[in-house]
C-alpha cells in the first residue's frame, strides 16, 4: 500500500513537474516572441540625420540600445548580413544614449562587438536625436535605405528576444542588397524600448524627404 | 549424465551469476550516472544562471533597467526542471523514473540553456553532449523521453512559433524531424554504442561470474584448508590478505591479521627478520623453513613456512603458507627427551657396562694367569695382557690370530690345538699340570693350564675358555730349592767334614806341638855328630809335614788365620807369573787373560796365592799330556740373584778369577766330591785331597764362591767369584828377616790341660832362662797368681780348658795382678776363637803347634812391648762372652 501511495506520489509529483515546466517554457518562449514596438521611419533618408550616406550603396542603420542584452543577437545578426553583403552595404550602427546618462554608459561589449564588424560604423545617438529621426522605438531596429535614400526595410534581423538564427529579416536585407528585391520590407523587432515609457524622445522627429 | 548435468548446472549457475553481476554492475551504472548527472544538473542550473546574469542580467527601458526575464527562468525554470530529477537522483537512484527523469531534465535544461544564450548554434551541442552522457546509463530507453522531448520542442515550436525554429513563417510542419531526425542520428549511434557496452557488460559479467566461481572455488580451498595462507607487503611485511585458518592459529580473527605486521607474531628481532626478509626478497621462490610465531595470547606456535614472491594486485607480496607444527614439535620434543634419556640412559649403561668392562679387563689383565678364548679354528676370541705381552703383541694384535701366528714352535702349537679340539669337541674340561710354551723373547715358560668348554645360547660349543698359570718361577724355586737343598747337604757335609778335620787338627796340633818342640829341643841339645841327630830331624820334618796337613785341613774348614787386605788379584797373579811355568811343566801352554780394569777384593794374598797355586796345580795334573791353561780374570755385574751350581750369590759386582784348562774333565759324580777334604782321583801318594778343599775352604772365607764346569775329555773350568770392593789395594809389606830370639828372666805362669803340651812350653820357656809355673786348669792357674808371691810377668794360657776357660781364668786374673799380661793358646786358629767370641783381635794368641822359637819369639815380644811388666797388661781382659754356639757344632773336648 505504502508502495502504491508512493508510486502515485510519485505520478503526481511527475505530472505536476511536467506541467510547471511546461508553464515555465511556455511563459518563457511567449516572452522571447513578444515583439517590441515597431518603427515609423522616414520613407526617405533623413536630410538632418548626422549619419553620412554615400549615394550608389544601400545603407543601414541600426538602433540600439548601449546595455541591450538582447540587441546582443542583432549585432551578431548584422555581422552575418554585412559578411554576406560583401561592401555593398553602408551600415551604421546608432547606440541611443540619454542625455542624463554618464559619458561612458554606451561603452558596453555591445558597442565593441558592432565596432568590430567590418563595414559597420557605430555612433553615439545622443539622447536619441538620431533614433527619434529614424522613427525608431526599440533597441534592434533597422532600417534600410537603398542607394538612392528611398527606405526599403524596416524591422528588426532576430526571429526573437536575443535569439540568433536564420530570420527573415537579414535575408530580406540581404536579398534587398544583393538582389534589389525581397519578400518583405519589414519584420518585427525584438528587444529592449530605446527611450523610457512617456519620453519625448520616443516621438519620431524625422522628416519625408524625397529624392 | 550426470557429468552434462552437472556442467549444465554449472553453467546455469554461472549464468545466473553473471546476470545478477550484470543486474548489479548495471545498477552501479545506474546509481552512478544518477549521482554524476545530480551533480551536473546542478552544475547545470548554476551555470544556466551564470550565463543569464552574463549575457542578459538586466532588461532596459530606456534609462531604465530590471532583472531580466532570463535571470528569474535561468533560477526558477531552471531549478523546476533541475530539482526534481536531482531529487530522484538522491532518493531513488537507480530507479527507472529517475534516469528518465534526468533524461528529460537533462534535455529541458539543454533547451533552458540555448535559450539563454540566445540561440547560439553552439549552445546546441548541449543537446549532443546530454544524450551522450544519458548514454552513459548504458540504457538506451533514457534517450527517449530526450528524443521526444526535443521533438516535442521543435514540434509545437514549430508550430506555434515557426520562425523561431526555422526561421521562416512558411516553413513545412515535418521539418521539425529534420531536427529530430539529427537527434535521432546520434540516439541510433548511441544505441549501437549502448548495446555494444551492455554486451561487453554481460561478457564482463559473465567472465567475472566465472571468475567469481573460480576464485569462490579456490577461495574455498584456501578457506577451508588447514594451513594458514598470508599474503605480506614485500616492504612492510603489513599482511594485505589472510586466511581463516592462519587467523585462527594465531588466536585472531581475519581482520584482526589484516591489521598485523610480520614483525607482531614472528618470533625473533626486527633486524633478525629484515635480514631474513632481504634474503627472502633475493632469492624470491621456494623459501621454507620452521619458524616460532607469538600468538594473540602470548603463546608460541611452532610452524612451517613456505613462502614465495608473488605477483599480487601489480605488486609482488609474500606469499607465505604455513603449517601449524607444535603437534610435531611436540613429538619431535617429546622424542627429543626420550631419545635424550634414552641417550643418558644408554650412556648410563654404557659407562656401567664400560666400567664392568674395565673391571672386567682389569681382573683380566692384572691377572698374572693367561686368560684366553679361542674358536675352533684356533683363533683368540679374548686374551688378558699376560699372555698378549709373553707373546709379545697386544691384547688387540693377539686377538684374531691363533698361536701358530706368534709361536714358532710348532710342537707346542700342535699340542695346544689339540687340547683345544678335546675341549671344544668333547664338551669337557681338561686339566694340563705342566705345559711348556716359548714366548716371544724365545724363553721357554712352564704353564698350568685348565680349559673348559663355553656353552653358546644354543647349547653349542664353539668357544674354550683357558687360564694357563705361569710356573715357571715355581719351576724354577723348585730347581732352586732343590740345588739349594743339593748345595745345604754340600756344604753341611764339607762343614760336617771340616769340623771333624778341624777338630782332629785340634788335638794333632797339641800332638804335633809336643813332637815337634820335642823333636827340636832334642836337636837343640843333641850334638851335631850324634848319629840319632838325622833321625831326630825326620821326626821334626814329619812333624812339620803333619803340621801343614792339620793347617791345610783348618784352612779347608776355615778355621784359619786370615789377614784380608784390599788387593788385586792381576798383582797376585802377575807375583807368581814366574813361578807358575816352573810348577806346570813345558808341555802345558799357559795363558793369562787379565782384565786391565780390574776391579779389588779383600782378600788375603797369600792364601789367594794359595788358591791359583792350587788350581793350576790342579789344571796341571789334569792334563798329564799336556794342554792349555788360562788364567783369567773379569768383572762380572749380577743384577739378580745368580743361582749357579756351587754358589749362590747376591747382586753386586764381582771379580772373577778363572781358571780353564782342556785336560780329561770330570763326570758328574766326580763334580760332587772335588772339594772334600782327601778326595783325589790322583794315584797314591801324588795328592793329599786338600788342595781344591783348601781352595773352597779359603774361598768360602773369604766371602766368595767356587764355580766349576766339567766336561769329561773336553776338560774344566774353576771360577772364583770375589766381592768386589771400592777401595785401593794396599800395598804389599815386606817382612822383615827372622831375628834371633832373646832370651828373658821374666816368670811365666802355664796353663795347659794337655800335659805333653805344658811340659814341651816348660821346657822351652825355662830353655830360654824364664822361671815357670804351671797349671794344669783356669782356676789351679787362678790359685798360683793368688798364692805366688812374686811377680807374674805374662800368662800363657789355652784358650778351652775344662772347668775355667783361659779368658775367663785371664778376666781374674786381672782383678789380682791387673799389671799381668796374657798370651792365649790354641789348636784352634786365632780367627776361629775370635769368631766365636772366646778372644778380642787386640788380645795375644799363638796357634798350636808352634815351635820353640815362635813361642818364644811371641813371648819375647809382648814381654818388650809391655815393659814394665808390673802393671801394663800385654791385653785388655777378655771379652765376656756369653754365647757357646758354634756353627760347626764343635764341642770343646777338653
Amino acid at each position: 500500500m505504502t508502495l502504491m501511495l508512493r508510486r502515485i506520489a510519485l505520478g503526481f509529483a511527475v505530472c505536476l513537474w511536467i506541467v510547471v515546466v511546461c508553464a515555465g517554457v511556455g511563459f518563457l518562449w511567449s516572452y522571447g516572441h513578444a515583439a517590441g514596438a515597431p518603427a515609423t521611419p522616414p520613407q526617405y533618408w533623413p536630410s538632418k540625420t548626422a549619419i553620412p550616406r554615400v549615394n550608389g550603396h544601400h545603407t543601414l542603420v541600426m538602433l540600439a540600445h548601449p546595455k541591450c542584452p538582447c540587441s546582443r543577437a542583432s549585432v551578431e545578426e548584422l555581422s552575418k548580413l554585412m559578411t554576406n553583403c560583401a561592401g555593398r552595404l553602408d551600415a551604421y550602427v546608432l547606440f541611443v544614449t540619454p542625455k542624463s546618462a554618464p559619458t561612458d554608459w554606451y561603452q558596453t561589449d555591445l558597442w565593441s562587438s558592432a565596432a568590430r564588424i567590418p563595414g559597420v560604423k557605430t555612433m553615439l545617438d545622443q539622447d536619441g536625436k538620431e533614433a527619434a529621426r529614424f522613427g525608431a522605438l526599440t533597441s534592434g531596429q533597422v532600417v534600410l535605405y537603398d542607394p538612392n535614400g528611398k527606405r526599403v526595410f524596416s524591422g528588426g534581423i532576430t526571429e526573437s528576444r536575443g535569439h540568433v538564427g536564420d530570420n527573415k529579416g537579414r535575408r530580406a536585407i540581404e536579398s534587398l542588397v544583393n538582389a534589389g528585391t525581397a519578400n518583405t520590407d519589414n519584420t518585427l523587432v525584438f528587444g529592449c524600448p530605446l527611450f523610457n515609457p512617456g519620453s519625448e524622445c520616443a516621438a519620431p522627429s524625422h522628416d519625408e524627404t524625397k529624392k | 549424465m550426470t557429468k552434462r548435468r552437472n556442467k549444465t548446472t554449472t553453467s546455469t549457475t554461472t549464468l545466473d551469476r553473471a546476470g545478477e553481476l550484470f543486474a548489479a554492475h548495471q545498477q552501479t551504472i545506474y546509481r552512478t550516472t544518477d549521482r554524476m548527472f545530480a551533480v551536473l544538473m546542478v552544475v547545470q542550473w548554476i551555470a544556466g544562471i551564470a550565463a543569464a546574469l552574463w549575457i542578459s542580467p538586466r532588461t532596459w527601458i530606456g534609462t531604465v533597467s530590471h532583472t531580466h526575464l532570463h535571470v528569474w527562468a535561468a533560477i526558477f525554470l531552471g531549478g523546476a526542471i533541475s530539482v526534481f530529477p536531482i531529487a530522484l537522483a538522491v532518493k531513488k537512484p537507480g530507479a527507472t523514473i529517475t534516469r528518465h527523469s534526468i533524461a528529460t531534465g537533462q534535455i529541458l535544461m539543454s533547451c533552458l540553456l540555448i535559450y539563454l544564450t540566445g540561440g547560439r548554434i553552439e549552445t546546441h551541442f548541449h543537446v549532443f553532449g546530454s544524450l551522450a552522457f544519458l548514454a552513459f546509463y548504458r540504457d538506451w530507453r533514457v534517450l527517449v523521453p530526450a528524443t521526444v522531448v526535443v521533438a516535442a520542442d521543435h514540434f509545437f515550436r514549430g508550430l506555434f512559433w515557426p520562425e523561431s525554429v526555422y526561421g521562416i513563417l512558411a516553413a513545412s510542419q515535418w521539418r521539425w524531424l529534420e531536427h529530430a531526425g539529427w537527434v535521432l542520428f546520434e540516439d541510433a549511434v548511441l544505441f549501437v554504442a549502448i548495446k555494444r557496452s551492455v554486451a561487453e557488460m554481460w561478457d564482463n559479467a559473465r567472465h567475472t561470474a566465472e571468475l567469481n566461481n573460480s576464485e569462490e572455488k579456490y577461495r574455498a580451498v584456501v578457506e577451508q584448508t588447514s594451513e594458514g595462507l598470508m599474503l605480506s607487503h614485500i616492504e612492510t611485511l603489513r599482511v594485505i590478505e589472510c586466511n581463516a585458518a592462519f587467523a585462527r592459529m594465531l588466536g585472531y580473527t581475519v581482520p584482526e591479521a589484516l591489521m598485523l605486521t610480520a614483525y607482531d607474531f614472528v618470533v625473533d628481532d626486527r633486524d633478525a627478520i629484515d635480514a631474513r626478509v632481504a634474503i627472502y626478497r633475493r632469492e624470491g621462490t621456494g623459501i621454507t623453513g620452521e619458524r616460532r610465531f607469538r600468538c594473540k595470547d602470548g603463546s608460541i606456535l611452532d610452524v612451517e613456512i613456505n613462502m614465495t614472491v608473488i605477483a599480487y594486485g601489480g605488486k609482488d607480496v609474500f606469499c607465505t603458507i604455513m603449517r601449524d607444527i607444535s603437534d610435531r614439535k611436540q613429538a619431535e620434543e617429546a622424542l627429543r627427551q626420550a631419545h635424550g634419556e634414552l641417550e643418558v640412559k644408554v650412556s648410563e649403561r654404557t659407562a656401567e657396562l664400560e666400567q664392568q668392562r674395565m673391571f672386567l679387563r682389569q681382573v683380566l689383565d692384572l691377572n698374572p694367569s693367561f686368560i684366553f678364548a679361542k674358536d675352533r679354528d684356533g683363533r683368540f676370541t679374548l686374551v688378558n695382557e699376560a699372555l698378549s705381552e709373553a707373546y709379545g703383541t697386544t691384547v688387540e694384535g693377539l686377538l684374531g690370530k691363533t698361536d701358530a701366528d706368534f709361536n714358532s714352535n710348532a710342537e707346542q702349537v700342535d699340542a695346544f690345538r689339540r687340547d683345544d679340539l678335546e675341549v671344544i669337541d668333547g664338551r669337557t674340561e681338561k686339566f694340563i699340570p705342566e705345559e711348556i710354551i716359548t714366548d716371544a723373547a724365545g724363553n721357554v715358560r712352564w704353564l698350568q693350564t685348565i680349559k673348559r668348554p663355553m656353552l653358546s645360547p644354543d647349547g653349542t660349543v664353539k668357544h674354550m675358555l683357558g687360564v694357563a698359570t705361569d710356573i715357571t718361577q715355581r719351576k724354577r724355586a723348585e730347581e732352586a730349592l732343590r740345588e739349594s737343598e743339593e748345595m745345604f747337604r754340600q756344604a753341611q757335609k764339607m762343614d760336617s767334614i771340616g769340623t771333624l778335620a778341624g777338630g782332629i787338627a785340634h788335638d794333632f796340633n797339641n800332638l804335633m806341638t809336643a813332637v815337634t818342640g820335642y823333636s827340636e829341643l832334642v836337636l837343640r841339645k843333641m850334638p851335631g855328630a850324634d848319629p840319632l841327630r838325622l833321625k831326630v830331624e825326620e821326626i821334626r820334618k814329619a812333624g812339620e809335614r803333619a803340621a801343614l796337613l792339620t793347617r791345610q785341613l783348618l784352612a779347608f774348614s776355615r778355621k784359619q788365620m786370615l789377614k784380608p787386605v784390599v788387593l788385586d788379584l792381576n798383582t797376585v797373579i802377575t807375583g807368581m807369573g814366574k813361578m807358575l811355568p816352573r810348577l806346570i811343566g813345558e808341555d802345558i801352554d799357559l795363558r793369562f787373560d787379565l782384565h786391565v780394569s780390574l776391579g779389588q777384593v779383600e782378600a788375603d794374598p797369600g792364601q789367594m796365592g794359595q788358591v791359583l797355586m792350587n788350581l793350576v796345580v790342579n789344571a796341571r795334573d789334569a792334563m798329564p799330556a799336556g794342554g792349555c791353561l788360562t788364567v783369567k780374570t773379569e768383572n762380572i755385574e749380577f743384577t739378580g740373584r745368580a743361582a749357579k751350581r756351587h754358589m749362590v750369590l747376591d747382586s753386586g759386582s764381582y771379580v772373577v778369577l778363572s781358571v780353564t784348562d782342556n785336560g780329561v774333565g770330570m763326570d758328574a759324580d766326580t763334580q760332587s766330591h772335588i772339594f772334600e777334604p782327601f778326595f783325589t782321583t790322583k794315584e797314591v801318594g801324588k795328592g793329599t785331597g786338600l788342595g781344591l778343599a783348601t781352595v773352597y775352604g779359603i774361598v768360602k772365607q773369604s766371602g766368595g764362591s767356587v764355580w766349576v764346569y766339567s766336561e769329561l775329555g773336553k776338560g774344566t773350568i774353576f771360577r772364583i767369584y770375589l766381592p768386589r770392593v771400592d777401595a785401593i789395594a794396599a800395598e804389599e809389606e815386606h817382612e822383615n828377616a827372622p831375628q834371633p830370639v832373646a832370651k828373658g828372666d821374666e816368670t811365666i805362669l802355664l796353663v795347659e790341660d794337655e800335659d805333653m803340651v805344658r811340659d814341651l812350653a816348660k821346657d822351652i820357656l825355662e830353655d830360654y832362662g824364664y822361671s815357670v809355673l804351671i797349671a794344669a786348669n783356669g782356676g789351679e792357674g787362678l790359685r798360683v797368681c793368688r798364692e805366688f808371691d812374686g811377680d807374674i810377668h805374662l800368662i800363657i794360657t789355652d784358650v778351652v780348658m775344662p772347668q775355667m776357660s783361659g779368658p775367663e781364668m785371664a778376666e781374674s786374673v786381672q782383678v789380682l795382678r791387673p799389671e799381668t799380661s796374657v798370651l792365649y793358646m790354641s789348636g784352634f786358629t786365632d780367627d776361629a776363637v775370635v769368631r766365636h767370641g772366646v778372644l778380642t783381635e787386640d788380645m795375644c794368641f799363638i796357634q798350636k803347634p808352634f815351635s820353640a822359637e815362635s813361642l818364644a819369639f811371641k813371648v819375647r815380644e809382648i814381654l818388650d812391648n809391655n815393659p814394665g811388666n808390673n802393671g801394663s797388661p800385654a791385653a785388655s781382659p777378655p771379652r765376656k762372652h756369653s754365647s757357646g754356639r758354634n756353627d760347626y757344632g764343635y764341642h770343646p773336648a777338653n
